[in-house]
């Protein structure tokens, strides 16, 4: 198993960064997502690591050997590609015979890796198919299979399931995982899709313009967000800015005449901070409602929009604010618009953003 | 450490080989043309092209020509647009039949189509023949008289027109419904929507056409020797062949043709950037074919068959001579024979023209395969610089004229160890290859474009070398796009024209379209002509049938 270390990587097309001075470390044997927009850099900065393509700046390590400029075919590295890339006139079995010709091995321990991975990955009917009689689910097994066979150091893929539907999807989001875990090899993947990212990852960078923005655990970047960007791409979110003020129970943030009681945790802003601008972050679907008599935001319901097991409130509570709310549906029975709600919160819940406003590419979000 | 981003070393040295046979062979030829025309006696001057602007017989020819393609490129346009429309948007018994009958005049250089359109629309010819026997007309009729820019003009564009159809016909049928049915929606008739949507969109389309067909008229040498009609450019230039080297005028009449042709290239090239609308629009679905019946299919199938059936009119006098035994005073052969096909087969004139024509064919397909890749290739795949100029230089012979470059070899490679006039066959063997390259160039270049990167990319993940990616992967998934191009290149390297009345002139080394050439000037020699055209034609539409087949099978 491989630990890449990526230090101060850019790629520039013309004057474009598509990639911006990255430096990440991804642990030996992680399932590593790459995690963005469209355009963000995510499958450029994977094609760096993969050896198609070389950074303008920067260094790539796996493990202790500099391999920056080591073309894809001497990096010992297996690709999913989007695509799938099979080749159309070589079956099944010849797909994933091809690399390890290449490598020269002895050809009985090229029958058994193949029966091996065909084993591994079910695709033992199928071999002797052309990837035209595959279905996509097929086809996209064959992509892993043919990647495994060489038993890469590291195995990285391009967004391999966009091209599936949303049942297909979900099965083999388990399979992957399962995979990972049965051949422990540092897995690197790419997408833009924040459910399969958030499900599957051991470890998540969230990139924009190039650059990552954070990274770190799913559940951490979920309840943690640094930044407005990140809170927005990762699901609904209220976001507001305030003041710190002092609260009877500790620390609270003040906005148009209402204020949300913040974590223990932030208790290190301690009174000192009071005062001090503030922007928190708090996901509609940790809101409750009825609330309980502790924490509780109170306004009145402007929008009521049904969306089978949860309904979304919208809230108005001042009259530059709103908040969005969303519930069991179960629990919205008998509420119109107009009427006054108050919906509760837990402050665990609440995340601090970083202070800069928000920037461009959160605002499309 | 190199670049890993700079150009492989494979590439670098392709670049350095390709440029290097298209210096030699395609830029130095038309710079001799220049050379030649305007170094008199070592400096640079402009007295053969100001003595030819003084001469007032070299200005009507000049005139002649121009009038001549302006004409054609006029008529075969016009003629073109409603069956390229109808072939387009109307679904009619028949309509397959027409587009494969459409095909037919490209099958034979249009000077032979000569002597099946003269036994038939001849003095006394089978339409006169058939006219006087039926009384209508007292005295035959001069159809196609000798020496006539009428006669060479009809022929012109019935050779041409298919061409016309088939480029409008892919371009009204990419034209998306959606277009359309907006002109619809806000009330725009069938005639508004054909004037202000349909053609406007076409409109470089119906440019680029006419000015490929006005290059072709400009330059064809074969129909105006053939009726006789001596005054117009490229015949005066075929006649300056003898003192080429002596009198400067024939260069510089070369020149012109060269300038006219570049500024029609220049003229379409310009239309296309201009109108770039028709290349935006080619997204959703297309217009669905609307089904023709009752008076107005009769309406409609009747002009288009008889234009059609006029088109192929020559290749049908050309079998029905190929066939006859004997055909003399009737409406139609009396008896039929094979003796005259067979006669192809042990007549010494035909059987060198075959044995040249298909050893050429063999290798300047040979030549354009390996070229055609490696540029392919180049232009796609690799990072090397001057790639865009490279594809540029390596497809303007679509734009050149077969003749320019017949005296640009004639001009470039006299007294070498290339002289046409010792031996023509390598010349003859590069100019083929050249003048087809951009065909194979442009399957290829298509081929390799809609085949994703990813497989060569996959192919490196499993670390494949560049030799085992080019012969496991590129090379057969391109394959039947290379096949497909060959047997076109073939197909039409076996009847090339210009470069072979120009550079072959002893018998023995005769191509086919100059063994056709030599025989229509015999008076014993029509007929095996006929059957050597007829064969020519069957092997033709079976290698187009193929290359078809080919290219559509996945």
């Amino acid at each position: 198993m491989t630990t890449i270390s990526l230090q101060h990587v850019s790629r520039f097309f013309g004057n474009t960064a598509a990639v911006d001075s990255v430096t990440v470390s991804i642990p030996s044997g992680s399932l590593f997502f790459l995690l963005g927009p469209s355009g963000c850099g995510k499958t450029t900065l994977l094609r760096l690591i993969s050896g198609l393509d070389v950074p303008s700046k920067g260094e790539i390590w796996f493990d202790n050997s500099d391999v920056s400029t080591i073309p894809i075919e001497k990096r010992n590295v297996g690709i999913v590609f989007q695509q799938y890339a099979l080749w159309p006139h070589m079956t099944v079995e010849e797909n994933i015979r091809f690399g390890l010709t290449q490598r020269r091995m002895e050809k009985r321990a090229i029958t058994d890796r193949i029966q091996e991975v065909l084993s591994l990955t079910q695709l033992g009917p199928l071999s002797k198919r052309l990837p035209s009689e595959l279905s996509g689910g097929q086809q996209q097994r064959v992509a892993l299979a043919r990647a495994l066979a060489l038993k890469p150091a590291v195995l990285l893929f391009d967004e391999p399931l966009s091209n599936l539907d949303p049942h297909l999807r979900y099965e083999i989001r388990e399979q992957l995982v399962e995979l990972h875990r049965s051949v422990p090899t540092t897995m690197i993947y790419v997408t833009h899709d924040t459910e399969e990212a958030l499900s599957m990852a051991d470890e998540i960078a969230i990139l924009n313009k190039g650059r990552i923005v954070q990274s770190g655990r799913p559940e951490v970047l979920f309840h943690q967000p640094q930044s407005e960007f990140v809170a927005r791409f990762l699901g609904e979110v209220n976001i507001f800015d305030g003041i710190v003020v002092k609260t009877t129970k500790g620390i609270g943030c003040y906005f148009s005449e209402t204020t949300i009681e913040l974590p223990e945790q932030f208790g290190a802003l301690g009174v000192d901070a009071a005062g001090e601008p503030i922007r928190i972050a708090i996901r509609p679907s940790y809101l409750s409602y009825p609330a309980d008599d502790e924490f509780g935001i109170t306004g009145t319901i402007e929008k009521i929009v049904f969306t089978g097991p949860a309904t979304r409130l919208v809230i108005r509570i001042s009259s530059s604010h709103s908040l969005t709310a969303l519930l069991p549906s179960y629990r919205c029975n008998g509420l119109s618009i107009g009427d006054s709600i108050t919906v509760g919160y837990d402050p665990r819940t609440i995340a601090r953003l970083g202070n800069t406003h928000s920037d461009e590419s959160s605002k499309q979000l | 450490m190199r670049n890993p981003r700079a150009p492989s070393l494979y590439s670098v040295a392709f670049a350095v080989f390709i440029w290097i046979i298209l210096g030699l062979f395609l830029v130095y030829p038309l710079l001799a043309i220049g050379k030649n025309a305007f170094i008199v006696e070592g400096r640079i001057s402009l007295s053969p092209l100001f003595a030819l602007s003084q001469d007032p017989l070299l200005i009507r020819i000049t005139r002649n020509s121009l009038s001549l393609a302006f004409g054609v490129s006029l008529v075969a346009t016009i003629i073109a647009i409603p069956i390229a429309l109808l072939l387009a948007h109307r679904q009619f018994a028949g309509r397959r039949i027409i587009l494969l009958l459409l095909a037919v005049p490209l099958l034979l250089p249009p000077f032979i189509g000569v002597i099946g359109l003269r036994q038939i629309l001849g003095r006394f010819g089978s339409v006169n023949l058939l006219l006087l026997g039926s009384g209508i007309i007292s005295e035959p009729i001069d159809w196609l008289p000798t020496g006539s820019a009428f006669a060479v003009g009809i022929l012109q564009v019935l050779h041409l027109y298919p061409v016309v159809v088939a480029q409008l016909l892919s371009s009204f049928e990419q034209q998306p419904a959606s277009l359309h049915e907006a002109a619809r929606s806000v009330g725009a008739t069938p005639l508004a929507r054909l004037f202000r949507v349909t053609l406007p969109l076409a409109l470089p389309s119906i440019i680029s056409s006419a000015t490929l067909t006005f290059v072709a008229s400009f330059t064809d040498l074969g129909t105006p020797l053939l009726f006789e009609y001596r005054a117009v450019l490229p015949v005066q230039i075929f006649n300056l062949l003898t003192d080429l080297h002596e009198n400067t005028v024939g260069y510089a009449l070369v020149f012109v043709v060269a300038l006219v042709s570049l500024l029609m290239f220049a003229i379409s090239d310009l239309f296309a950037r201009a109108h770039h609308s028709e290349r935006s629009v080619r997204e959703g679905a297309t217009i669905a074919r609307q089904p023709l019946c009752g008076w107005s299919f009769i309406a409609v199938l009747l002009p288009i068959t008889i234009i059609t059936a006029l088109s192929i009119l020559p290749h049908v006098g050309i079998i029905l001579i190929a066939l006859s035994e004997r055909w003399f005073f009737t409406v139609l052969p009396e008896s039929f024979t094979f003796s005259h096909l067979n006669l192809v087969f042990s007549h010494p004139l035909t059987l060198i023209g075959m044995r040249t024509s298909i050893t050429l064919a063999l290798i300047s397909t040979l030549l354009i395969i390996i070229l055609g890749a490696t540029i392919g290739w180049l232009v796609v795949r690799s990072v090397i610089p001057g790639r865009r100029l490279l594809s540029l230089v390596a497809l303007s012979p679509l734009a050149i004229p077969g003749m320019l470059f017949a005296f640009g070899y004639l001009g470039a490679f006299s007294q070498t160890i290339l002289d046409s006039a010792v031996n023509p066959l390598p010349l003859l063997a590069i100019a083929y290859t050249v003048r087809r390259l951009p065909f194979m160039l442009r399957i290829i270049t298509a081929g390799l474009a809609e085949t994703s990167i990813s497989y060569e990319e996959a192919a490196r993940s499993v670390g494949a070398s560049p030799l085992a990616i080019a012969r496991c992967i590129t090379i057969p998934l391109l394959r039947r796009y290379v096949i497909a191009g060959a047997i076109l290149c073939f197909a039409f390297a076996m009847v090339e024209v210009s470069d072979s009345l120009i550079l072959a002139r002893e018998e023995k080394f005769y191509p086919i379209a100059k063994v056709l050439y030599a025989l229509t000037a015999r008076p014993d020699g029509i007929e095996v002509a006929s059957a050597l055209g007829t064969i020519v034609m069957c092997v033709s539409a079976l290698l187009l049938g193929a290359a078809r087949l080919v290219r559509a099978k996945r």
